[in-house]
């Protein structure tokens, strides 16, 4: 389990310490305040260290191999122009710092850069392990429609795409889980199989299909918001989001109508009871409130932090606690009272 | 059972409770409304006496006035639910007659619950077929009076969340 992440000097963050709960985490903010930095900031050092062992060859955590593994993840993932270009902007030479604390403190790993850095990173603490479980990072769109050659189109040639489409491509293409998790698979699939109306294919061409009683339909000709839950099913049938490991996904809302946002919720909720830690951002209060709703009617022991996020004289600060009531303001909530007043104030 | 009547509403407590329409206290129109400034006023005061349960209630009916007040509506409830507390304390040492005995009453409860009784206009509209999402209205006042009551409500006639009172 990922226990903080703490960035220094981080994009727009001065000095930012998230403590995670251990099954489900939900970052609230406006536009420009950081939420998917975040969610990437955590996500590249935990695909690090999960591929460490077998990208490296070396079942130890070397210092060298993290310099390289780490800027690539950073270059790749947040395609700055230089890695310098992710310290947050000041006057001056700024230095920022990036850490994150395990369960296990032995995967523990801290690295820095400083505005003047090119492509590399300084690791100051070295983990003693590398983490076991990989992440998996679901961007605001689909990616099944994309998927047919894209991975190896990117291995190939130079794509503007970020890194985490290629990863979450990569995951897609698992054969499907067997044996004793299928059972558990199943119930998590169900909701989402009804909603969808089907089951998801791969083809042996490589494109993927929704199959309905009605025949297979390919993926472009499915909504685009069944495509997400297409793609989520997937993962969930090959084992990637099962019993262990992290889930990153940005906007988990967007493209959805709420009864869509209502299942999403739900199997947000199912996969971190699982064993999986979530990490959310969002800006729906519509999903925020049928989370709440879960968890006070079903989901009695899932263990939630919620994080806001807000601008500042000194750059974005976060307020943290286990509820939404704890974190004060919410900008999307004043803004949709705002808007009622400005309806009942009309002639 | 008591009767108060609010504007066009009817509020009807169950026997046993004290209830008293508090910006008619003589402690607060003439002494207390004016003090650092200017104090406001919550419409109902009712101590539920057999739960020992001091309920503040608010009440705003749209039904036929407009809004025109320019503070925003949660901030106002929230503004008066502060100034009250602070009246009932004033008037529990330097009230005199009714209103000292009554606040004394009211400060020996062992709960204190903020209720906002919202009425929202009759205006027809797809994109605003409720004025004001209640939820949202809600969960804001929680968020202002949290350390006052986490738990206060926003009802309707139609929507009494189980209180012990009705409104006709």
């Amino acid at each position: 389990m990922l226990r903080s992440l703490h960035l220094r000097n981080f994009t727009v963050f001065p000095d930012a310490k998230f403590t995670f709960g251990r099954h489900l985490n939900v970052i609230i903010g406006e536009n420009g305040l950081g939420k998917t930095h975040v969610l990437k900031a955590a996500y590249c050092m935990l695909a690090v260290s999960a591929r460490g062992a077998k990208d490296s060859g070396n079942t130890n955590p070397t210092k060298s191999y993290l310099q390289v593994a780490m800027a690539n993840k950073l270059r790749g993932v947040f395609k700055p122009d230089e890695i310098g270009r992710l310290a947050r902007r000041q006057a001056g030479r700024n230095r920022s710092e990036v850490a994150c604390h395990f369960d296990d403190s032995a995967c523990d790993f801290e690295f820095s850069f400083n505005t003047a850095s090119k492509s590399e990173v300084t690791i100051d603490q070295s983990p003693q392990a590398w983490t076991e479980d990989v992440p998996v990072y679901l961007p605001t769109r689909e990616l099944l429609t994309i998927y047919p050659g894209f991975v190896s189109l990117y291995e190939t040639t130079h794509l503007e795409f970020e890194e985490t489409w290629r990863d979450t491509a990569i995951l897609l293409g698992a054969p499907l889980a067997k044996g004793a998790r299928e059972r558990k698979i199943r119930e998590l699939l169900q909701p989402l199989e009804e909603a969808m109306g089907g089951t998801v294919e791969l083809d042996l061409s490589g494109r993927f299909y929704v199959r309905t009683q009605n025949g297979r339909f390919e993926m472009h000709l499915v909504a685009e918001g069944l495509r997400k839950l297409a793609m989520l099913a997937r993962l969930i049938a090959n084992g990637s989001l099962l019993d262990k490991g992290y889930l990153f996904w940005d906007e988990p809302d967007a493209n959805l109508n709420p009864k869509l946002v209502k299942l999403i919720a739900r199997t947000i909720l199912n996969i971190s009871q699982t064993g999986i830690q979530v990490f959310i951002a969002t800006h729906s209060l519509f999903l925020l409130r049928e989370i709440y709703i879960l968890q006070q009617a079903e989901f009695h022991t899932i263990d939630t932090r919620h994080f806001s996020l807000r601008d500042g004289e000194e750059g974005v600060s976060v307020r943290q606690g286990e509820t939404v009531e704890d974190i004060g303001e919410i900008a999307l909530l004043d803004e949709e009272l705002m808007q009622s007043e400005r309806y009942i104030k009309l002639p | 059972m008591t009767t108060l009547q609010v504007g066009n509403l009817s509020f009807q407590f169950p026997d046993g409770w004290e209830v008293s329409q508090y910006d008619e206290w003589p402690f607060y129109k003439n002494r207390f409304k004016d003090t650092c400034g200017g104090n406001k006023a919550i419409d109902l005061l009712a101590l539920d006496r057999e739960d020992r349960t001091l309920w503040l209630i608010e009440v705003k009916d749209y039904r036929q006035y407009a809004r025109e007040k320019e503070i925003e509506l949660w901030d106002e409830i929230a503004l008066k639910t502060r100034d009250t507390l602070a009246g009932l304390v004033a008037a529990r040492f330097n009230g005199v007659n009714a209103d000292r005995t009554q606040a004394q009453r009211a400060l020996r409860a062992h709960r204190l619950r903020v209720v906002f009784h919202l009425e929202q206009p009759i205006k027809s509209s797809k994109l605003f077929p409720r004025a004001f999402d209640p939820a949202n209205v809600q969960q804001k006042l929680r968020q202002l009076i949290r350390p006052i009551d986490p738990h206060a409500l926003v009802i309707e006639r139609n929507a009494m969340a189980n209180v012990s009172w009705t409104v006709t």
